[in-house]
């Protein structure tokens, strides 16, 4: 693609630096060629997704399969994944295919931080998951937050009671949430170089489940060559 | 930068460039308005037109003045900017004496003009070099009521008795318009409204919220700060300071202009779910600064603040005599989640009964009586000592419809007496809603101090911003 995009990090490449934060992600591998498939011991149901620094936004581009249940699924998606790809920018380069352990429980919300130019240093959290343009249901702090104001911003969230668990729902792991919002706070003043980075979506998952990060997105700094 | 405002809000003595006998001028305005105030030192009007200003001493520039003075105030329009401020170097040389400049003219930067950001430029480089703050340009000036100065071109028409009464109402505004307008209206309510400092600052060239944060946040006299702020470059640095301030007193704000300017064409969500005008209402959550929607809700809610003793806890009850207005609170409470009805004692319920007509409503629902139209002033008042006397309750909304067989003047009177001896206790919030019919009684109220409504929706809007910050102030110790 353009200039836009140049400064986008990878997801694997985010991933590294929310593991080096003690971020918890969904357990995942990088799959270069589908023979490696053999030493993959991810427990099905899987999500394969392309890496390509080219292919930020993966569902766009149809580059993302989700509920793969075994090794045929998984061949099959490869093949459309690596089409799809080829179909949406046939310049992008391709880093390989990361397999993942799908999530399916618990509530989807969005986690990031931004550097703005009016504000500063910008923490935001909102309701994940596919109504997510309809809803808009965001709350935003400036940093630094302890854990007693990451708590307000999630009580202020107008979907709050869907995480408390609504009509006989398992509430859930609220308490990470803040956590995990406190680690970001920490992540982002340590690194001035990433401008921008979003965790979407992160699933909360029931009882004192934690939490659980599926896709990543940073935007850096860009290096002058 | 250090803050040193002093010459604006305590000078010795003031000049006017561009003072006018014409009395639609600004120039005249000024100086007519600094006379009423009783500004204690001397007025130095400058235009090399006049010999007399108002019976005053014209000078035809300022090098000629013959006595120290603080305080510089510029009318005329922009293009004399650097005329102007070469007299200002050349008395700087030989007196020294010149601390502050409130320059009240338009025609710079605000204009978008090359011209107007070089008379700015001009304005802001000279005064810099000669260590003299300003405030303006493109603002109505400054009014202390403690110091008794005002450097404003408005005519409220409020009768010089009214004039420098001081209350703890601080106010700054980014807009002329929006400060003025708001000054006149203040002066048209029942009792005048009393600002402590009410501050214009235009252009910010030099002087800006922040600094004047700093100034009010020190300054004792002040117990609430209002502000008017369309936008500030960096605006964290700007919430850090008025949430730093909140933590000591009240500090509401009426923030207009939501553009999407500072949301970014980012690659990702966070940009477009967002418009920055979200972002400010978190963030002046985040440091407990009290955000208002309109003029009318910044009208009502500074001047709550500045009257009423915070409630202790959210319990509010409505103490009505007409049914209708009664519901209208009632329905306008459950908007608030911050508010909750009272659940009062027992024998509060019974003590009511007692003394109030049959068919009277005591708590039905909880936290609402309904008094009736036939109740005597007497009931009103008996109806509000009970309630003050119970702890369950810790707001009350008191409403009155006043009907032609009342003795209004002696509801006024004795609910005057009633706030002065207990107003402290807890907010009474009284609604009087008759217009014209009621307009002497809520005069008489507001002479204890507290503030009259005209509607019990404004009474209960203003108390649930009081209670949010009394729960800030919970929070943040």
């Amino acid at each position: 693609m353009n200039k836009l995009t140049e400064g986008f990090l990878s997801e694997v490449q985010a991933y590294q630096i929310l593991e080096q934060a003690n971020i918890p992600i969904a357990p995942y591998r990088i799959i270069k060629d589908l023979g490696e498939l053999e030493e993959v011991d991810l427990e099905y149901p899987l999500v394969l997704k392309i890496i390509s620094p080219d292919i930020i936004h993966k569902t766009d581009a149809g580059c993302i399969r989700t509920n793969l249940r075994n090794r045929k699924e998984v061949e099959l998606a490869w093949e459309e994944i690596l089409r799809n790809a080829q179909v949406f920018n046939p310049q992008a380069r391709l880093e390989g295919i990361l397999a993942q352990v799908m999530i399916s429980k618990g509530h989807q919300v969005i986690v990031s931080f931004r550097r703005d130019p009016q504000f500063g240093l910008l923490l935001m959290v909102g309701m994940g998951g596919i109504f997510v343009e309809i809803i808009k249901d965001t709350v935003w702090r400036l940093a630094p937050i302890d854990k007693d104001e990451a708590l307000d911003m999630i009580k202020q969230l107008k979907t709050y009671p869907l995480l408390e668990g609504v009509r006989g729902q398992e509430k859930m792991d609220i308490q990470a949430l803040a956590e995990l919002l406190v680690k970001v706070n920490c992540l982002a003043e340590k690194s001035p170089d990433i401008l921008e980075m979003e965790m979407n979506p992160v699933f909360v998952l029931p009882g004192k489940g934690g939490t659980v990060t599926v896709d990543a997105l940073a935007r850096i700094r860009e290096v002058e060559d | 930068m250090t803050t040193n405002l002093a010459g604006f809000f305590n000078p010795n003595n003031i000049a006017i460039i561009g003072a006018s006998n014409d009395p639609v001028k600004p120039g005249n305005t000024i100086i007519n308005n600094l006379i009423k105030i009783g500004f204690p030192g001397q007025i130095f009007p400058v235009n090399p037109r006049e010999e007399k200003v108002m019976n005053l001493k014209c000078f035809p520039s300022l090098e000629v003045i013959p006595q120290p003075t603080d305080l510089v105030v510029i009318i005329t329009p922009a293009p004399a900017i650097a005329e102007i401020m070469a007299q200002i170097r050349h008395r700087m040389q030989k007196w020294g004496d010149i601390k502050a400049i409130v320059c009240a003219a338009a025609g710079f930067a605000e204009t978008g003009s090359q011209e107007g950001h070089r008379y700015q430029t001009i304005l802001k480089e000279t005064a810099r070099e000669l260590g003299i703050r300003v405030m303006g340009p493109n603002c109505i000036g400054i009014i202390d009521n403690v110091s008794k100065v005002d450097t404003t071109f408005v005519e409220t028409l409020m009768p010089p008795s009214a004039r420098g009464q001081t209350g703890g109402l601080s106010f700054i505004s980014q807009s002329g318009a929006v400060a003025a307008s708001l000054l006149m209206w203040g002066a048209s309510q029942p009792v005048p409204l009393r600002f402590n400092k009410f501050i214009s600052i235009g252009n910010m060239v030099d002087v800006d919220f922040i600094d004047l944060l700093d100034y009010l946040e020190a300054d004792d006299q002040t117990k609430v700060i209002a502000m008017y702020l369309e936008g500030y470059p960096r605006a964290d640095h700007l919430i850090r300071t008025m949430g730093r301030v909140a933590k000591r007193k009240p500090v509401l704000v009426l923030k207009v202009g939501a553009s999407q300017a500072g949301a970014e064409a980012a690659g990702s969500h966070t940009g477009s779910l967002a418009g920055e005008d979200t972002i400010f209402s978190d963030l002046f959550r985040q440091f407990g600064i009290i955000r208002v929607e309109s003029m009318e809700e910044l009208m009502d809610t500074m001047q709550a603040f500045a009257a009423f003793p915070l409630p202790q806890n959210n319990k509010t009850f409505i103490l009505t005599q007409a049914g209708g207005p009664g519901i209208i609170a009632t329905d306008m409470l459950a908007t608030i989640p911050q508010l909750q009805m009272a659940h009062i004692k027992a024998e509060t319920k019974a003590k009511m009964k007692s003394f109030l007509l049959p068919f009277a409503n005591v708590c039905l629902p909880e936290g609402f009586a309904d008094i009736t139209a036939s109740a005597s002033v007497s009931d009103h008042l008996s109806s509000l000592e009970a309630l003050m006397d119970d702890p369950e309750v810790q707001a009350i909304i008191f409403i009155t419809v006043v009907p032609t067989f009342l003795p209004r003047q002696e509801l006024g009177e004795q609910l005057s007496s009633f706030l002065k001896l207990r107003g402290r206790e807890k907010p009474v919030l009284p609604v009087i809603m008759a217009g014209n019919w009621v307009l002497e009684v809520r005069r008489t109220i507001e002479e204890s101090g507290y503030i009259t409504f005209p509607t019990p929706e404004r009474a209960v809007r203003a108390l649930g911003h009081m209670v949010t910050y009394a729960g800030y102030k919970k929070v943040g110790g």
